[in-house]
């Protein structure tokens, strides 16, 4: 990969970075990326996992830390001169684990916390253009949204030593995003890919190697300290475009991606919006539980295995038909992902760019080819 | 009939997972008499359910005491040839955990003290057992749809073995990464299908002190070029699908019962040849086990085929040193050739 030309998105090998959260995938994707250029990192996950087996690449220890325990924190940060927060959760691990993390960190005598927020903190449409000064507007559905919310608020009371930096990404792409690179490939594939408002939204989006390259000027940059920044690679896409490109790497028609309007969209996602995203991903989970076969044995010994193992087989119901393939199985649009397709402007990243000097790497074509290498590895894409 | 007594050396995922659920099934056969582990703990469910057993911190100790018949062999990986060997020395029989041991060097060993002892070693290669597995292998050895001439399997799925510790990730426990934990099954069941297996090239993602999460090898077998593509990260299509001169099986990985194939001229890209007719179908086998599921019941078959051998009977459908290494012996070649494996920058 070619490195950042700014000498402070480099990673330092002076510098020990404890990296919390490094089981999920900007955190382990973090990691990978100080291992490879030599510099002390500490992986600290929640528990041993999918995160856990790519950390092992590296033969690093890695140790187990809970959020809500500031004593199992206090010794993971020790000798640490910054640590990143890549820490997602339910409400304790994102808002009481976050004063948890700062706390200890002050404890530990860490100079900067990297805090890695979300654009989400604007809700998923805001109406005017965003920068870092706009007020939050999370919607009131979104549980993840206002956990981020109330986690930024702690951070904007903090007035302990460590200096803070707050990072705001929209939508994180590149290899090994389950969310916006492999789930898309997924639903291309399966033909349950959808786009509503033609996708003419602006995607805001942000390639994982660009976003390492500004957690690391967040750690380094002198002018960070204390400061915010919202951030998008800046290459003006938007979701069609992204989906085309995706189409293109997997060899499938794009007019194979259902169009939703925003009426139609809207009227059948209201459900999901009340039951909130749990409901919708947690027979997906337990079928990812499942899948083991082991596992699935020792399962079946719990109470109630046969009401969970018909959740977890159970389908969102067919929604909205597709008018034009209706051979195609039937899609239930989802409301965040509607606001996000119909998004209506570019994210401001100014002050990253004239603060920081922050300069997306790679070039537009380079993040499509990444794609297509993961995809071939997966069996997506010849 | 007399059951053997067997202790267990090692309480971690596998043996609370699989095989406490079919010691239970197989109590006719084999009586559970001691198990031996670091961490007490983890043994708590299996001694609730044995409550006869025996527990020690110690496994040589427990083997000098209870003196059983045969040992399971459960440890991690760095410790089946130990362990292995221990035993056998001892005059105890052994069903090992796959991998066998952790190098081609290791089943050297293994098997020198097994053929020197004369007592039975065989290996936990389950798959074999699947009444799928067994029919392909019908279909392989016939020759029924010619010579091969390609193959391709592949295995991936974000890592969820309920671990207890981190011995999995660390090179000097495992061995290896996904291709020495699950790859093995894989390989064992190509080479078995297909004969002598060699290396052609490898790529793996791991760092020289790391174990691989993903990894390609480009593999030839009879003459044929095949690939392995395996992942801890993400979910592969999990399909192994082998090219014959008139026609393809294709099995989707772990299951017991079902394969699919196609006979008759047919070629990859679906053209037929010479005008014949080509059949595309699916095969269902016989389950054969009416409660449980496919793993307990291949477990069950051959604990009760090892309680068999160890008295002295056939030891017929068991993987016993010689074949069972023949995985391990694919996978140090690997691990030997190892190149980088870029796939997610």
């Amino acid at each position: 990969m070619i490195a950042s030309d700014n000498p402070y998105a480099v990673a330092r090998r002076d510098v020990k970075y404890a990296v919390l959260g490094a089981g999920g995938f900007v955190g382990a994707a973090l990691v990978e990326h100080l291992y490879r250029a030599g510099a002390q990192a500490v992986p600290l996950i929640r528990r041993i996992g999918t995160g856990g087996a790519l950390l092992a690449r590296f033969g690093l220890p890695q140790r187990l830390a809970n959020v809500l325990d500031q004593d199992s924190l206090k010794a993971a940060f020790a000798g640490t001169e910054v640590v990143f927060h890549c820490v997602t959760g339910d409400r304790a691990a994102m808002v009481q684990g976050l004063e948890n993390s700062l706390a200890a960190a002050q404890a530990a005598g860490v100079r900067r916390f990297v805090y890695l927020s979300s654009a989400v903190v604007y809700g998923f449409r805001p109406k005017e253009a965003v920068d870092e000064a706009s007020r939050f507007d999370p919607p009131s559905w979104s549980e993840y949204a206002k956990n981020k919310v109330a986690a930024e608020k702690i951070i904007g009371k903090w007035t302990g030593g460590a200096e803070t930096v707050v990072l705001r990404p929209s939508i994180i792409y590149g290899p090994r995003s389950k969310d916006w690179s492999e789930a898309p490939a997924r639903q291309i594939v399966a033909g349950t890919a959808y786009l509503v408002g033609q996708g003419r939204g602006h995607m805001n989006e942000i390639h994982i190697a660009h976003l390492l390259d500004a957690m690391l000027l967040a750690a380094h940059h002198p002018a960070a300290a204390n400061q915010i920044y919202v951030l998008q690679d800046g290459f003006g896409r938007t979701w069609q475009d992204y989906y085309r490109s995706l189409c293109e790497l997997l060899g499938i028609e794009f007019n194979t991606v259902a169009a939703f309007s925003w009426q139609d969209a809207t009227r059948n996602s209201s459900k999901l919006a009340r039951y909130g995203q749990w409901a919708k991903d947690a027979p997906r989970v337990l079928r990812s539980a499942m899948w083991h076969d082991p596992l699935k044995a020792w399962l079946k010994q719990a109470p109630g295995f046969e009401s969970l193992r018909r959740f977890a087989s159970s389908r969102p119901a067919p929604a909205v038909s597709n008018g034009s393939a209706p051979q195609l199985p039937a899609i239930s649009p989802d409301l965040g992902v509607a606001l996000l397709h119909t998004y209506p402007q570019p994210l401001v990243d100014a002050k990253i760019r004239s603060q920081l000097g922050f300069t997306p790497r790679l070039s537009l074509a380079q993040t499509i080819e990444g794609l297509g290498r993961w995809y071939r590895f997966m069996g997506l894409a010849r | 009939m007399t059951p053997i007594r067997v202790a267990v050396l090692g309480s971690g995922a596998v043996t609370n997972v699989l095989y406490r659920l079919v010691l239970r099934e197989v109590r006719d056969e084999i009586e559970l008499v001691g198990v031996a582990d670091l961490n007490r703990q983890s043994a708590d469910q299996l001694l609730k359910e044995f409550p006869s057993v025996k527990f020690f911190t110690d496994y040589h100790s427990m083997l000098e005491q209870l003196r059983p018949d045969a040992v399971i062999v459960a440890m991690p990986h760095f410790l089946h040839k130990p362990a292995s060997v221990d035993a056998l020395r001892m005059g105890i029989h052994v069903f090992c955990e796959k991998p066998m041991a952790i190098s081609s060097e290791e089943c050297d060993q293994i098997e020198a003290v097994a053929r020197e002892t004369g007592g039975v070693f065989c290996v936990n290669l389950l798959r074999r057992w699947f009444p799928s597995v067994q029919e392909i292998k019908r279909i392989t050895d016939a020759r029924a749809l010619g010579a091969l001439t390609s193959f391709e399997a592949t295995e991936g799925a974000p890592y969820g073995w309920p671990a207890m510790s981190f011995s999995f990730f660390d090179r000097k426990i495992s061995g290896g990464g996904v291709l020495m934990d699950s790859g093995v099954h894989t390989l064992d069941l190509l080479q078995w299908w297909l004969g002598p297996i060699e290396v052609v090239e490898f790529f793996d993602d791991a760092a020289a002190s790391g174990v691989e999460c993903d990894c390609i090898a480009e593999l030839q077998a009879v003459g044929a070029r095949g690939s392995l593509r395996m992942s801890r990260s993400v979910e592969l299509p999990n399909v192994y699908r082998l090219q014959f001169e008139r026609g393809w099986i294709e099995w989707d990985h772990d299951d017991g019962t079902r394969f699919r194939f196609s006979s008759t001229g047919q070629t990859r890209d679906g053209q037929t040849m010479d005008g014949q007719t080509t059949v595309e179908a699916e095969v269902k086998c016989e389950a054969r086990w009416a409660g449980g599921g496919r793993f307990t019941f291949a477990l069950a078959e051959q604990l009760r085929a090892f309680a068999r051998a160890c008295r002295g009977e056939s030891a017929a459908g068991l993987v016993l040193a010689g074949e069972a290494r023949k995985s391990v012996d694919i996978i140090t070649n690997c691990y030997s050739r190892r190149k980088e494996l870029v796939i997610a920058e």
